[in-house]
């Protein structure tokens, strides 16, 4: 079922409690008493109609769901893609690195197996960050520039030679990448680390993880889904343009 | 795996050949000289080492101390000499019985040593190695050429162990081989 706007915003959270973090992004935070999500968006100032594509496309992954966020424009797309990444840069990493520090504190592993874990999650932060600002600094600038240009109806020279060079479909596959080492973390702090005497950190390491894992999927599906099929469009109907 | 170490040729096919008999699913690997049993101590994990004096007078005898050591003497002296816990001798002058006797001993003890070890794995004895190589740095063409298997086979082995082990990553391989100390901390990059 989806979420409707006559809905009282307090319910989808109830619904979905991981729908948290994405309402916060949308610029809603919490305390909105029992109003409706209508209500609680025209006060403050949010777009209900891509509030709840936003909301739906997270809880239902169809490709129902991709095709509705394909109607908003680029730049609200991009401007919530850049809050989760913000979110994921500011809040849940560190976090996630505070937990993991916790892991030698409580010495639940000894020296050589907690470098392993922290080494490991290093090095999936550094891929992470680099993933993110190739998209930051040349993705959604790009997708911006081309939507610009479809509206406008007018391709310059400059643009016409990245479309060549570099179509939107040439970033496509990073993405997997990306989710490769999240998914052996977890095993690894599920299976393959020395069972300890009480799990709990590992507990919340692991639903960190989860979460993560899931948003960050969430995330990747409106890029791969919705903004690379819409900027091949675009594309392709510019360089028709100069047919 | 089990190694056999002494230059004697026939010696090291005759122990080979007896051991495959006796226990076929081990893999067995004869070598001639102290700079390879060295090398394959520092790759791989020795579940039972039979070794000729002449050899075990050459290594670094401490990185040895806790392998499952059958020694090998050619005669069998007057007078022996008091021997540490995991080591025995083996007199290749023995006769058959008793030579088989200490071989199947040690081989059911060398079992149970590493029953523990084994059944933590879901990988067969090839996978462990291919994630050795893997761990240690190599790519699946060194890989390929250090295993005299083709590049195709390495990769059908990786696919095998991403989908065993759910980690698809060669950092995560590096992990795994660390925490089940299939490499040592060291060997890999
Ligand atoms: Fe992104
Ligand atoms: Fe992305």
């Amino acid at each position: 079922m989806q979420i409707k706007k006559e809905m009282k915003m307090a319910d989808a959270i109830h619904r979905n409690y991981l729908l948290l973090p994405v309402i916060n992004r949308l610029g809603i935070q919490l305390g909105f008493q029992d109003k409706t999500i209508e209500k609680v968006c025209l006060k403050q100032n949010v777009d209900v109609e891509f509030f709840l594509t936003i909301l739906n496309a997270y809880l239902d992954t169809n490709d129902k769901s991709s095709k509705q966020l394909q109607a908003h424009s680029v730049k609200d797309v991009v401007s919530y893609l850049l809050k989760t990444h913000s979110y994921y840069l500011e809040r849940i990493i560190p976090e996630i690195e505070n937990r993991i520090n916790l892991l030698i504190q409580h010495s639940q592993l000894n020296k050589n197996e907690f470098l392993l874990v922290k080494n490991f999650f290093e090095e999936y932060k550094k891929e992470l960050y680099g993933h993110i600002s190739l998209e930051e600094n040349f993705v959604y600038p790009y997708m911006i520039e081309i939507a610009d240009a479809y509206h406008s109806k007018s391709l310059s020279k400059t643009l016409e030679d990245k479309i060549n060079s570099y179509p939107i479909t040439s970033y496509e596959k990073e993405h997997s990448d990306i989710e490769a080492k999240l998914f052996d973390l977890k095993n690894i702090l599920i299976k393959y680390l020395p069972t300890p005497n009480d799990s709990y950190i590992r507990n919340r390491i692991l639903m960190e993880l989860f979460t993560l894992e899931q948003d960050l999927n969430d995330h990747s599906r409106i890029e791969n889904r919705v903004l690379i099929p819409k900027i091949t469009q675009m594309e392709t109907a510019l360089i028709a343009l100069k047919k | 795996m089990i190694v056999i170490a002494t230059s004697s040729f026939i010696v090291r096919k005759g122990l080979a050949d007896i051991i495959k008999e006796l226990y076929p699913a081990k893999k067995i690997i004869g070598v001639g000289f102290a700079e390879e049993l060295e090398k394959l101590r520092n790759q791989h994990t020795i579940a039972l080492l039979l070794v000729s004096a002449e050899i075990l007078s050459n290594v670094n005898l401490s990185s040895f101390r806790n392998i499952q050591t059958i020694k090998l003497i050619d005669f069998r002296p007057d007078y022996i000499e008091a021997d540490s816990a995991n080591s025995e001798l083996l007199f290749l002058d023995d006769t058959e019985t008793s030579i088989l006797h200490i071989l199947k001993r040690n081989l059911a003890l060398m079992d149970k040593n590493s029953s523990g070890n084994k059944s933590d794995s879901i990988l067969s004895d090839r996978e462990l190695d291919i994630v050795r190589e893997v761990a240690s740095g190599n790519t699946n063409k060194e890989i390929a050429d250090k295993l005299f298997i083709s590049t195709h086979t390495v990769i059908t082995h990786r696919k095998n162990i991403t989908r065993k082990l759910g980690i698809k990553t060669v950092s995560g391989l590096t992990v795994y081989a660390l925490l089940n100390k299939l490499i040592k901390m060291g060997d890999s990059l």
